[in-house]
């Protein structure tokens, strides 16, 4: 028994330095309310985030955070958080996809709206064009001629809801023993669940179907 | 069989690394389209019955074979179980697609056709109706039940393409997507459908023993494909 209890010491002895190296990440929480402060009738649109890829690329991925303590817009339905994209100039070859990000424990709530160049809607989704794409809740479309920036606010009905999902998959893992690596896979089928919220990452994803366009 | 297992497995598997999908989103103020031609064949004749990490699979190529040969026993147990039953996963689909087409403001109808060479796009479509706008053409690569590996449920699984052509404009394509409800690893970008828990069997002796609900996990997958198709013609 003392032999027992004097291991256990020896290896929490060894154990409590290493406490010291482990940075606890903080997970972020689903944003259920929101008031703003400061917040404006317009977009400002000189903060938009470029879309455009410093060299032509069949796809890449650009992310904005939109946040409690960011840009907030006035709107009929109260203050909403928002993040704002600048198209690229030549997006007649374009695809677009945007909306929230599925994260660990919440999805920003998206509402997609398009604009011209001098802030006036030109199009906006209804809630049943918002689809799951991978880890992306979105809508999908072609910029048109007159388009120029995507507004990403944040749909209030939504927050609060809960989006279930099943995800299946395999797990290998590897043994060394008598001389041989030994590999098993095993199958995992994991019940995920997260909540969509004010605050969140909103992604667009840009596909380019022409990247051998001079112009 | 042993063909078909492998390339369920490499859709299912590979997807994580590829090439992100793109759809071709549908811009119906700019289409013109009213009349709508929906093609046959849309479910293959087989369905599947996967299991991805079975116990065959660690041991080595003797135990795949084995695998195989179990694979395929199941999936022969299912199509018999809800052949008896008399479930048909086309026509169910098929009048999911034209209820649920219809509901979005358009004329449909189903067109026959010739069976398709493999899981694609038709390359020609058949004589519709005087006034056909377009063809929705739907094909169904896989459809059946998928357990993950060795005791874990059984849930429904399918994966379809859609993909809206123009009658009128030399067979452009006007709406492309891809659909995949309860797929491993979905890829991004295609339209992901998480499995309705209500449709999970906990072995294959479960399954069996109950073709109904096992018919209507199916017919559910299925549905929501066709939904989900009728929501990109919005």
């Amino acid at each position: 028994m003392r032999i027992v209890f004097t291991a256990w010491a020896v290896l929490a002895a060894a154990a409590a330095p290493l406490a010291g190296c482990v940075t606890a990440v903080e997970v972020p929480l689903p944003l259920l309310a929101f008031t703003g402060a400061g917040c404006t009738d317009t977009p400002d649109l000189g903060t938009a985030i470029s879309l455009t890829p410093e060299k032509e690329r069949v796809s890449h991925y650009v992310t904005g955070a939109v946040t409690a303590d960011g840009a907030c817009l006035n709107g009929e339905a109260g203050a909403t958080p928002y993040v704002v994209f600048a198209l690229p100039a030549d997006h007649a070859d374009k695809t677009m996809t945007v909306g929230g990000v599925l994260e660990a424990t919440r999805i920003l709530s998206p509402r997609v709206t398009l604009l011209a160049s001098d802030g006036t809607l030109t199009r906006t989704f209804a809630a049943e064009d918002y689809l799951y794409r991978g880890a992306l809740y979105s809508v999908q479309f072609r910029p048109r001629e007159d388009e120029a920036f995507i507004l990403v606010t944040t749909d209030a009905g939504r927050v609060g809801q809960r989006y279930d999902s099943i995800v299946v998959g395999t797990n290998t893992t590897s043994t060394y023993a008598a001389g041989a690596y030994v590999s098993w896979t095993a199958g995992t089928d994991d019940a995920q669940s997260r909540i969509f919220s004010y605050a969140g990452m909103a992604q667009v994803t840009v596909y380019d179907s022409d990247t051998d366009e001079t112009d | 069989m042993f063909r078909k297992l492998l390339v369920i497995a490499a859709a299912m598997t590979a997807a994580a690394c590829a090439t992100p999908y793109v759809g071709t989103p549908y811009d119906r103020a700019g289409a013109g389209v009213q009349q709508i031609a929906v093609t046959d064949d849309s479910v293959p004749e087989r369905l599947t019955a996967y299991e991805a990490a079975s116990v065959g699979s660690n041991f080595g190529l003797i135990g795949a074979l084995v695998d195989v040969g179990i694979q395929s026993n199941r999936e022969a147990a299912m199509t018999r179980v809800l052949g008896d039953i008399g479930f048909d996963a086309e026509a169910s689909l098929e009048q999911r697609i034209v209820a649920a087409v219809s509901a979005q403001g358009y004329e449909v109808a189903l067109v026959e056709g010739p069976d398709r060479a493999k899981r694609e796009f038709h390359l020609a479509y058949p004589d519709a109706a005087p006034g056909t706008d377009a063809y929705l053409d739907v094909v169904v690569t896989y459809y059946g039940y998928l357990a993950a590996g060795a005791f874990q449920p059984w849930r429904p699984t399918a994966e379809a393409t859609v993909r809206l052509v123009s009658a009128r404009e030399g067979g452009k394509v006007l709406m492309e997507n891809m659909i995949v409800y309860n797929s491993m690893y979905p890829q991004e970008g295609v339209i992901t459908l998480t499995p309705n828990p209500d449709f999970s069997f906990a072995n294959q002796g479960e399954m069996e023993a109950d073709p109904a609900k096992l018919a209507a996990g199916i017919e559910d997958a299925l549905n929501q494909i066709a939904v989900t198709a009728a929501q990109l013609l919005r």
